[in-house]
């Protein structure tokens, strides 16, 4: 038993998580873990930093190991001692939050693949744990689609533009901590507990389909289109993608900024989304759709803008209504999908149409978040 | 040394051998690390590259020397980020070496991934069978981190404010730029809980 026996195991166990092998993966960590606790055990009192960080070291192989129970009371015992080196005890912390996660997730029947997406909205109208309700639904709601078209996506699964879930998993968002002066949300990827090991065992891991959206959402936002195409060589995806990215820029008035934190199994890796994001994203848009044809009967007309209704989400009717009241009957165009469509219902959008020959309605050929309007100034009050 | 790696001036450096001089690395891990950092470099540059490497705020410039990946290389690193994180590992630890002649001790493994032990070589006595000492003086933390084509200052700010969130124990973080050809290492800030 020796400290650079439980590293052979460790780098042993890393090979089979790369290969998708956590069946093999998991026994490794587990000896690693219990040959580093009683190295741990054996430790004078005086040698705190050791004793801190290879504790945290031991609770962390347990929880990779998947014991949990271990993993927990042995962060406990750490945290406990006399002294803990602060570094550590943070990091004991936090693997004791996701250990928490974890059972409240296997609580569901479920249990959750990989490491979760954590979203941190800052400014606007968000506070240190607080925020509007509507303002984190819609976050959470477009950020879901996009990962779920992109599952869709790494699974080969032929582009269907109704298409409103990814197949064969399910995406749970759970409200985190907050930090200070920020709200922060984790998307979990989860399975049944008894699908877990077919998941863990897919060529296309849900850690993979998470990591790639962050890869995407990376090019995406400074418009590198070169490196949206490598990843997305569909034109339909590619573009449905773009849109649906488009969606999770914050509006910069309820929502400041957006950051997209993932904690992978041995890196952090974290994108910033703000307003500034919006243009490189129209950019990528416009150079990654097909050419419009001018048709002399169907003219492309000025943009709108208003709130959209749904009146028949099946047929994709929909109505705008603008600010002066009016109501404008619309159509999706069909490469308008339904989860590009759905969190913008009852939002003020800015829609570009064209105007059909056989139909009183406009057809909807690009929308997007419209800004709010500028506050009416209230009139003076009159002097005497 | 192969053919490849053969001509290598004296303040040239070379991704190979890692284990050699780091004790704190298996020769399997060593491998791995060097692999995957040429799978990276071999996205963007051709051996030799030259980076820029910044360590405690002094700038210099070194010629890199990497053998090109294979295509069995390039398959064992297909997962581009976990490429990306072994690959930071070999190239911050061989500028730590060169740079301010520290060496790896151990590794510390955390849920989200894993911390280094670093200490100058003459410190680096440990037995097998013991836990590498951070309590000795000379010891400090090292995290590492790996971007491909993102920005680097940014990323090492928000990981110097990660090791001193939980007060004033020294450490260090190093960000590795493949793209860019950069490497950042830094101490972390003083103070704020």
């Amino acid at each position: 038993m020796s400290y650079q026996e439980s590293q052979r195991l460790i780098h042993q166990a890393e090979e089979a998580v790369r290969e998708g092998d956590a069946k093999t993966a998991r026994p490794l960590f587990l000896e690693a873990a219990i040959m580093q606790q009683r190295l741990v055990e054996a430790l004078p009192p005086q040698r705190v930093k050791t004793r801190s960080a290879y504790g945290l070291s031991v609770a962390s192989l347990y929880f990779k190991a998947n014991e949990l129970d271990e993993s927990e009371r042995y962060a406990h015992a750490i945290l406990s001692g006399p002294e803990v080196e602060p570094v550590s005890a943070g990091q004991l912390r936090d693997l004791l939050a996701r250990i928490w996660n974890t059972r409240h997730i296997k609580s569901l029947g479920a249990v959750p693949l990989g490491n979760p997406l954590t979203l941190i909205f800052r400014g606007g109208a968000v506070g240190s744990g607080i925020a509007p309700l509507e303002t984190i639904d819609y976050g959470i709601q477009t950020t879901l689609n996009l990962v779920r078209r992109f599952e869709a996506f790494t699974r080969g699964l032929p582009f269907d533009p109704r298409a409103r879930s990814g197949t064969g998993s399910m995406l749970r968002a759970l409200a985190s901590e907050p930090v200070t002066g920020s709200y922060r949300i984790s998307i979990y990827i989860t399975a049944p507990e008894q699908l877990q090991i077919d998941y863990e065992a897919m060529s296309v891991s849900p850690d993979s389909v998470i990591d790639s959206a962050m890869e995407f959402m990376d090019a995406a936002i400074i418009n590198d289109s070169s490196g949206v195409e490598s990843l997305v060589p569909d034109q339909d995806y590619r573009t449905t993608l773009i849109r649906l990215a488009r969606n999770t820029i914050p509006d910069g008035h309820s929502v400041a900024s957006v950051e997209w934190r993932r904690a992978s199994h041995d890196r952090e890796k974290d994108l910033m989304l703000s307003a500034s994001c919006r243009k490189p994203l129209n950019a990528l848009l416009k150079r990654n759709s097909p050419p419009r044809s001018e048709n002399p009967d169907e003219p492309r007309l000025k943009p709108l803008v208003g709130v959209l209704r749904a009146v028949d989400l099946d047929e994709r009717d929909l109505r705008l209504v603008t600010d002066d009241g009016g109501k404008t009957p619309l159509k999706a165009d069909v490469k308008i999908t339904d989860d590009v469509l759905e969190p913008l219902l009852n939002r003020r959008v800015r829609v570009m149409c064209r105007q059909e020959k056989r139909s009183p309605r406009l057809v909807i050929e690009e929308i997007d978040l419209a800004s709010l309007p500028a506050p009416k100034a209230p009139p003076l009050r009159g002097s005497g | 040394m192969d053919d490849e790696l053969s001509t290598i001036h004296a303040l040239d450096l070379c991704l190979c051998g890692l284990h050699q001089r780091h004790p704190g690395l298996t020769e399997a891990m060593g491998t791995c690390f060097c692999e995957a950092a040429s799978v990276c470099f071999g996205r963007y540059h051709v051996s030799p590259t030259t980076m820029t490497v910044t360590a405690n705020g002094r700038k210099s410039t070194r010629s890199l020397h990497w053998k090109a990946p294979d295509q069995r290389i390039r398959r064992s690193q297909g997962n581009k980020d976990d490429a990306v994180r072994d690959g930071a590992y070999a190239v911050a630890l061989l500028m730590l070496e060169a740079q301010l002649r520290l060496v790896a001790i151990g590794r510390i493994e955390t849920h989200t991934g894993a911390d280094w032990v670093i200490a100058p070589p003459e410190v680096a006595d440990a037995t097998e069978d013991d836990l590498p000492n951070l309590d000795a003086p000379g010891v400090v933390r090292l995290e590492v981190s790996g971007t491909d084509r993102g920005g680097v200052q940014s990323r090492l700010t928000r990981k110097q404010k990660q090791l001193s969130a939980g007060g004033s124990s020294a450490g260090l973080a190093a960000i590795v730029g493949f793209q860019k050809a950069l490497v950042l290492i830094e101490p972390m800030v003083n103070g704020a809980n």
